[in-house]
């Protein structure tokens, strides 16, 4: 790997760097005088306006990871990587806008999990209580990997200081301000984050010459041939096109937006359910500018410092490069805003998952099964000091995180795909039909995770037997765990339907107003 | 070129069923709201512009 000589930055940019710090401290702290319940802290006290939480679920979904991660993917794969966002994003994205945000909205529930207790049984709100709780601390430790590590490369922090100031920073916004606070600095980092990356794409294209001659000199270098191409043949390697449809467009797309209690809690917020299609509807529309503005400067990347970063196939290319690289090109005052559209992308991030997981573990683990007879007040206790436990907890865990696991984001990703697929089999079975019960719902995972982890081990059966990709296992997980809950469903007895009223998409309740 | 109208395809069946989706379950059964107002419209053009995007950069 080459080393890269850290950006050196002018008091101009430190200066735009602080006063994006400023704002949302500010903002946050403002916001953190109306918490005064557990339903302020984890649903903004149901308030928000659909604009906010619009911008607020793209830059959940974005972070450090990902603008480091898709650049470096575009520099290898090209546009076929804008599926994550097109197929894998608006498409369900406008689906649950008009099928599931009404009811989970109506149900008026804190979390996923509780509205699949509610509709299946306490088992299965335990299973998926415990199995996202869990990844969500990782995933926060994760985001420290990645956000610190980006700032190492980049600025030449220390790992850890970094990780200190995000931590302090963060932590003192979220736990007090609650999801109001993490909504409306969201709102704020969006815009930064779509300035800056949008200044990018701008300096790195007049850089190679204009659009025209990225594509001549993308072509001229080896396999690159169908880097300008969204979708590849049904015999590509990586990313054929019945792969991306299947597992990501059908599967992990929806899974994430669908049953991502990071990002469904923002729209769960929102004060009614038509400003929650809204915010659904708003957020597509951004989806849509994005991917251009984070896989385009892998692609000039490419054009502009393939000698240095190396070949895409070779097999010991390391990524992490190309973005840093790029970055050195912007003018003074532009990297400052640059640099705040990188902390607005983290702390975003970060932010959204560690308000998510306090939520989760307090609704669905420590209230229904420690403490029953918890008030209001301590629930909001309870809340804010998992907060600083997760930070404190992602912050330790980052040291583990960086030591002893070689691809955090593609770990995290495998792991994701061992319950997406039965995840949305189960909620979309939930929605969708009355006859499927809570014996179905629980054969469903048992079977759905089972195959997953099945097809993850299948390499190790023996030098004959190929990896499988993470998304053909969604998709038959998915299938797997669709079929066990029918045919277990139809087996047993069904559910009355005034059980399952206000639930299930035949049996609206639309006299009912979520408390 | 199969996969690329296979896209364009889910997009379309998605603007077929956002078409005929009753008023009801979308919180428009009293009147509808003018175009610029309505989710409706607004999930039909981003979905429409999905099929562009994918058969030119397919």
């Amino acid at each position: 790997m080459i080393p890269l000589a850290t950006v050196a930055i002018h008091p101009v940019d430190a200066a735009l760097v602080v006063l994006y710090f400023v704002v949302i401290a500010v903002v946050g702290l403002w916001l953190s005088r109306g918490v005064k319940t557990g339903k302020d802290l984890f649903l903004g006290g149901r308030s928000l306006p659909w604009w906010a939480v619009g911008t607020s679920l793209v830059v959940s979904d974005i972070g450090a990871k990902d603008m480091v991660g898709l650049a470096d993917d575009g520099y290898r794969y090209g546009m076929v990587m804008m599926n994550f966002d097109f197929i894998g994003c608006i498409f369900p994205v406008l689906v649950a806008a008009f099928l599931f945000m009404p009811y989970l909205w109506l149900a008026g529930v804190y979390t996923i999990p509780e509205y699949l207790g509610r509709r299946y049984n306490r088992t299965v709100r335990t299973l998926f209580a415990l199995i996202w709780g869990t990844s969500m601390v990782a995933m926060v430790a994760t985001i420290f990997v990645s956000a610190a590590t980006m700032f190492e490369h980049l600025l030449g922090w220390n790992f850890y200081v970094s990780i200190g100031i995000l931590t302090v920073l963060v932590g003192v916004y979220t736990t007090l301000g609650g999801l109001k606070a993490v909504v409306f600095t969201d709102f704020v980092s969006c815009i930064v984050l779509i300035v800056g990356a949008a200044l990018i794409c701008i300096v790195g294209l007049i850089e190679v010459g204009g659009w025209s001659e990225l594509q001549r000199r993308v072509a001229e270098l080896p396999g690159t041939e169908h880097h300008f191409n969204l979708v590849l043949p049904a015999d590509a390697k990586e990313f054929s096109w019945p792969s991306v449809l299947l597992g990501l467009g059908f599967v992990a797309g929806p899974a994430y937006w669908i049953g991502n209690q990071a990002i469904v809690q923002r729209t769960l917020g929102t004060t009614s359910q038509s400003a929650a299609r809204a915010s659904y509807i708003l957020c597509a529309a951004i989806k849509m500018v994005f991917p251009i503005l984070l896989v385009v400067p892998g692609l000039i990347g490419l054009a502009l410092f393939h000698d240095q970063v190396g070949p895409k196939d070779d097999p010991n290319w390391q990524g992490g490069q190309v973005l840093p690289l790029l970055v050195q090109l912007l003018p003074r005052g532009v990297l400052g805003i640059v640099l705040g559209a990188f902390m607005a992308g983290v702390m975003s991030n970060l932010d959204s998952y560690v308000n998510s997981a306090s939520t989760l573990w307090v609704n669905d683990i420590y209230r229904p099964l420690l403490r029953p007879q918890a008030d209001d007040h301590e629930v909001l206790v309870v809340g804010r000091w998992l907060i600083v436990v997760f930070l404190a907890g992602g912050a330790a865990g980052s040291y583990f995180v960086r030591h002893y696991f070689g691809s955090v984001f593609e770990a995290f990703q495998t792991f994701l795909s061992l319950f997406q697929g039965a995840l949305l089999a189960l909620l979309l079975l939930g929605m969708l039909f009355r006859r499927i019960n809570g014996v179905g719902g629980v054969a469903g995972i048992v079977v759905g995770v089972g195959l997953a982890f099945f097809l993850h081990g299948w390499k190790h059966l023996g030098p004959g037997y190929m990896e499988i990709s993470y998304l053909w296992v969604a998709w038959w997980s998915f299938v797997a765990a669709l079929v066990t809950t029918v045919i277990f469903s139809l087996l047993t007895k069904p559910y009355d339907e005034e059980r399952l009223r206000g639930l299930v998409y035949s049996l609206p309740d639309t006299e009912r107003v979520p408390q | 070129m199969i996969g690329r109208l296979a896209f364009a395809a889910v997009f379309a069946l998605l603007i077929v069923w956002l078409i005929v989706i009753p008023r009801d379950r979308i919180g428009q059964e009293e009147r509808v709201p003018p175009w610029w107002r309505n989710v409706r419209v607004w999930a039909i053009a981003i979905a429409a512009s999905q099929i562009a995007v994918y058969l030119c950069w397919g």
